[in-house]
């Protein structure tokens, strides 16, 4: 039996990790500026944790085998109530391993979450309902006009779904879109809100997610480094339609965008 | 539930009150429910309620810690107005009638007069069982009529 | 094996004459409003066998779905994307509520603590029986909402504010939501009621001689769990009552001004962040609630079956506070993507993989007991190593959650549905399985078919890898978690053969678990005659009759010498020295 448990576990794991060391099923290629270095800590992760975990379970399956009872006559179990210093030595290990992991990471999510988008990001307000994205970006004068909830109205689409207000001087060369267009090489500072559920903005390929929550409009930044259409998806439950709450997001040219926020911004004339 | 009953029977012996931390007891003995010889006896019975009852404050406090934590939180939260873009705070502060205020006031003054008036009555209990054997007067005030009262508070 | 140890040589006695228990008669007051917390234990136990069944059946259609969405079962009829939503909101809840935390701790934990430390029952033994039957009655509500106007909700079990709060915000979420809600709140009230008596038990009720530091790891794991219960059902129950506020007397704790649909929401002002934050408070602990008793089991099986003391009792008392402590500290891991501040995301963080330190030292040290042993692969054993080596692959996955940066990326995939089933469900239930196995013969008398057993064990065990292994590479592929279906996300359907696999596994896993009900009824009747002490331990459930009588000692008292994992001392006449024998003197801890 020691010697069964000793080749499953050994084979659960060599066969668990090999997925893993293969990358047969892995992140999409990352198409924004902080995609290498959260690339390069899941790797670190992957080495230190990979590490613990296949000795972990070839240490259980060994010693499943190794010292199973081997009938009667055989050396009795050795009488120990343990011993101190290991387990100190392993607590400090392990409190370095943990602890010391995770300072790594903080240059990372300082970057990303602490800091604010610089001054001259191209805005977009991402807008979440039941169950589709609105963008919206500000147009030539740079403010977004305001929206009015009593406005809503998802069936309108476009101005009317944001319930954007038409009385509102700013709000008259605000472009709205389905799909997210914004140009390569520029920050781009996305404003997340939500007008029902909380649902979330995620990106895989630009390593971005963050909730939009509805009484809140949270102030996000992320630079594509990639030309070419990047799937979005919701990633929080927000209902029946969750799973077809997706989008695109464009990545084109500098002088591409300016283009295409100029033809939209004729169409609506 | 028998278990939480602090009817006091006041023939019973002392309660080992401060006797904590002693050695473990010799027998458990759980409240079947049911008077007979099956329950252990007073002192540990109190104890065990009173330990009991100790440990049921617990969650009744983080209740009431997580109810204020909520309001409190809920009360300085500014949201986001869409209309104008700001962040605003809405909170409106219920109008507590004044009769909440009387209510609190009768409910606290009549949980201290039920406290002096079990405090009161075992004074006297004390007394009447200390007087043939002291001969001296334990119990010279008192008669400040608390049970009285906050029978009249209950109504 | 040799028998049992009943007066044998040098267990001592204190007569107990005077507190003896009638045993109660008439069926009604015998088993089904018993006070006897033995059978509240095995009733707790068929409750949460009954949910885990239930809960079992709701995930075998969700895996029927998510491979063929457009499958018409028969009875059931289609499964729509609400349906499934529903599924996996019942299926979180029962399982969650009703098994995980009612199975280890309501069942065993009710059957073997008061024996475990010498107590003819538990402190409180009238409000034991009110805990059980409360709990019994949430679990009918909940179940209720299936059968309601617009079914089951579909908020799933974290029930996030505002697609909670609001009627409008999907199918379910009318009357079926309600009814989550109080039954949440009742189950709330239960476990309240049964943590209080595990408390009180553990801390007043303990033989001569069963000194805090000579008990059974599982009563430390159970007293611990009962104190996280005793903090975190308050709050979950507080978070419930302002939930049903703002659903049915128009406050606005949890939702902000809003349109579903174009309709305004009628609500203003309040914040979906704080529905989280009071949610996770409690559900953080929860997770350790689930966990806490298997480890502590295992840890004894561990030294039991090795036949070797326990490797540092104190580091695994200690380990255990630690968990218990810190698990208050670490909730805002569950929210590093809902806008909390950046900043307290970062310091959860730190805390977070704190608690690691401590569930590390759990392993080290089970490692440390099978080291030098002399191993018996009884079932009983087989699920404990089970459970290490499920516990290693639920917890190495911890590190990468509980640091914000990857979690950008994981959060809300499938890489957490592969962590929490591996480490809080698997895990927690190989605990269950293996106390089944363990204490079955002193519950009921006669031992389980060993047989049976090891072919139950071989095939949950590689079913559970073959079912969550690839869960965390769909989740590396940014497969999202709560979606009736991979279709419509390009990315997301490219991973469709995995889901394929994933739900194949799942139904050899859900098919061979009736090996183990029909084992388990099967025993029942027919099995084989049990021992008093069949697996030769030293606590002191194994020093009484088999079954118990009903105040667990007959009579007696037991005095206890000894720790409770004396196995194998040199010079001992038999290789395990039982806590009530005469004081070993060798060794000190």
């Amino acid at each position: 039996m020691g010697l069964v448990l000793l080749v499953v576990i050994w084979l659960i794991t060599l066969i668990g990790s090999y997925f893993i060391i293969a990358k047969t099923w892995w992140l999409p290629v990352g198409a924004s500026a902080a995609a290498a270095a959260i690339d390069h800590h899941f790797t670190v992760s992957y080495i230190l944790m990979g590490s613990v975990f296949i000795l972990a379970q070839l240490a259980l399956g060994w010693f499943a085998w190794k010292y199973r009872d081997r009938g009667a006559g055989s050396q009795p179990a050795h009488y120990s109530h343990g011993n101190t210093k290991l387990e100190v030595l392993w607590t400090i290990l392990t409190i370095i391993l943990f602890v010391g992991l995770n300072l790594a990471s903080e240059p990372i999510w300082s970057s990303e979450r602490l800091h604010g988008a610089s001054p001259g990001a191209v805005q977009v307000e991402v807008t979440a309902m039941q169950f589709a994205w609105y963008f919206r970006y500000a147009g030539p004068d740079g403010k977004f006009g305001s929206t009015k909830p009593e406005l809503e109205d998802a069936s309108l689409g476009g101005a009317g779904a944001l319930g954007l207000d038409s009385n509102d001087p700013s709000s008259k060369d605000d472009v709205i879109s389905g799909v997210m267009v914004v140009p390569v090489n520029r920050e781009i500072e996305v404003i997340l809100r939500s007008h029902d559920v909380i649902h979330s903005f995620f990106v895989p390929a630009m390593r971005f997610k963050q909730d939009t929550v509805p009484g809140l409009a949270i102030h996000m930044h992320f630079t594509p480094i990639q030309t070419g259409d990047y799937e979005l998806a919701c990633a929080e439950l927000c209902g029946l339609g969750h799973y077809k709450m997706h989008g695109i997001v464009k990545v084109v040219s500098d002088q591409e965008f300016s283009q295409w926020l100029a033809a939209r911004e004729a169409e609506k004339q | 539930m028998t278990s939480f009953s602090t009817t006091a029977t006041l023939d019973e012996p002392a309660v080992s009150r401060g006797k904590q931390g002693g050695p473990p007891p010799i027998f458990g003995g759980g409240d079947d429910g049911r008077s007979g010889p099956g329950l252990p006896d007073y002192p540990t019975r109190l104890r065990r309620a009173r330990l009991g009852l100790l440990v049921a404050l617990t969650p009744v406090l983080m209740l009431f810690v997580s109810f204020t934590s909520a309001y409190v939180v809920r009360q300085g939260l500014p949201t986001l107005d869409p209309r104008t873009n700001q962040l605003v705070r809405d909170w409106i502060p219920v109008k507590l009638p004044a009769l909440l205020l009387v209510n609190t006031l009768v409910l606290l003054v009549s949980s201290i007069g039920m406290e002096l008036a079990r405090r009161q009555s075992k004074l006297a209990a004390v007394a009447a069982t200390a007087r043939p054997a002291g001969g001296v007067s334990v119990c010279a005030k008192g008669k400040t009529p608390w049970l009285a009262m906050t029978v009249a508070l209950g109504l | 094996m040799a028998g049992g140890t009943r007066g044998g040589e040098a267990i001592t006695m204190v007569s107990h004459d005077a507190h003896a228990h009638a045993a109660p008669q008439g069926f009604i007051r015998k088993y089904i409003f018993s006070l006897d917390h033995k059978v509240i234990g095995i009733q707790y136990f068929f409750l949460a066998l009954v949910a885990v069944l239930t809960g079992m059946f709701l995930s075998l259609l969700m895996r029927i779905h998510l491979v063929w969405p457009n499958a018409h079962l028969p009875i059931f009829g289609d499964i729509k994307p609400e349906t499934y939503l529903s599924l996996l909101t019942m299926h979180g809840t029962i399982m969650v509520f009703f098994v995980l935390t009612t199975a280890p701790q309501g069942g065993f934990g009710n059957y073997f603590l008061p024996i475990q430390i010498g107590a003819p029952d538990m402190a409180f033994p009238v409000l034991n029986m009110l805990s059980f039957w409360t709990t019994f009655l949430g679990f009918l509500v909940l179940v209720a909402a299936f059968f309601v106007t617009g079914g089951a909700p579909l908020h799933g079990w974290t029930g996030y504010a505002p697609l909670s709060a609001l009627p409008s915000a999907g199918p379910g979420e009318g009357l079926g939501a309600d009814l989550w809600i109080i039954s949440i709140a009742i189950f709330c009230i239960g476990a309240l009621m049964g943590a209080l008596n595990f408390i009180t038990t553990t801390l007043d009720m303990r033989a001569k001689g069963m000194t805090l530091m000579r008990m059974p790891l599982t009563c430390w794991a159970w007293f611990i769990t009962a104190i996280l219960g005793l903090l975190a059902f308050g709050v979950l129950l507080s978070a419930g009552i302002l939930l049903l506020m703002d659903r049915q007397l128009g406050t606005s704790f949890f939702v902000p001004l809003g349109t579903v649909n174009g309709v305004l929401t009628g609500h203003k002002g309040g914040s979906p962040l704080l529905w989280q934050h009071l949610f996770w408070f409690f559900g953080h602990p929860e997770v350790y609630i689930a966990i806490l008793p298997a480890m502590g089991l295992c840890s004894q099986l561990l030294s039991v079956f090795s036949r070797k003391p326990i490797f540092g009792y104190k580091a695994m008392v200690y380990a255990i506070m630690a968990i218990g402590f810190l698990g208050f500290m670490v909730w805002g891991h569950h929210m590093f993507m809902s806008g909390m501040s950046p900043y307290s995301a970062f310091a959860f963080s730190i805390m977070t993989m704190g608690i690691g330190v401590p569930s590390a030292i759990k392993t080290f040290n089970w490692l440390g007991t099978l080291w030098r042993g002399k191993i018996r692969f009884s079932s009983p054993m087989l699920f404990a190593i089970g459970f290490v080596s499920l516990f290693v692959v639920g917890g190495i996955s911890g590190p990468f959650l509980a640091q914000p940066v990857l979690d950008i990326y994981l959060h809300e995939t499938y890489f957490v549905i592969a962590h929490f089933h591996l480490i809080m469900g698997v895990a927690s239930i190989f605990g269950i399985f293996a106390a089944t196995y363990y204490w079955f013969p002193k519950m009921f008398g006669r031992m389980m078919n060993e047989t049976w057993a090891k072919a139950h064990f071989w095939l949950t065990f590689v079913g559970a890898y073959a079912i969550f292994m690839p869960m965390h590479y769909y989740g590396m592929a940014a497969g999202l978690r709560r979606y009736s279906q991979g279709t419509e996300v390009a990315w997301i359907n490219a991973l469709a053969p995995i889901q394929k696999f994933i739900s194949i596994a799942a139904f050899i896993t859900i098919a061979s678990q009736f090996i183990f009900v029909i084992n388990l009824f099967w025993s029942m009747k027919k099995g084989e005659k049990a021992a008093d002490n069949p697996w030769e331990a030293t606590t002191l459930e194994w020093i009484t009759a088999t079954p118990p009588p009903h105040d667990n000692f007959g009579g007696v008292t037991p005095v206890v010498h000894n720790g409770p994992y004396e196995y194998s001392v040199p010079g001992a006449p038999r290789d395990f020295v039982m806590q009530t024998d005469a004081e070993v003197g060798a060794k000190k801890h």
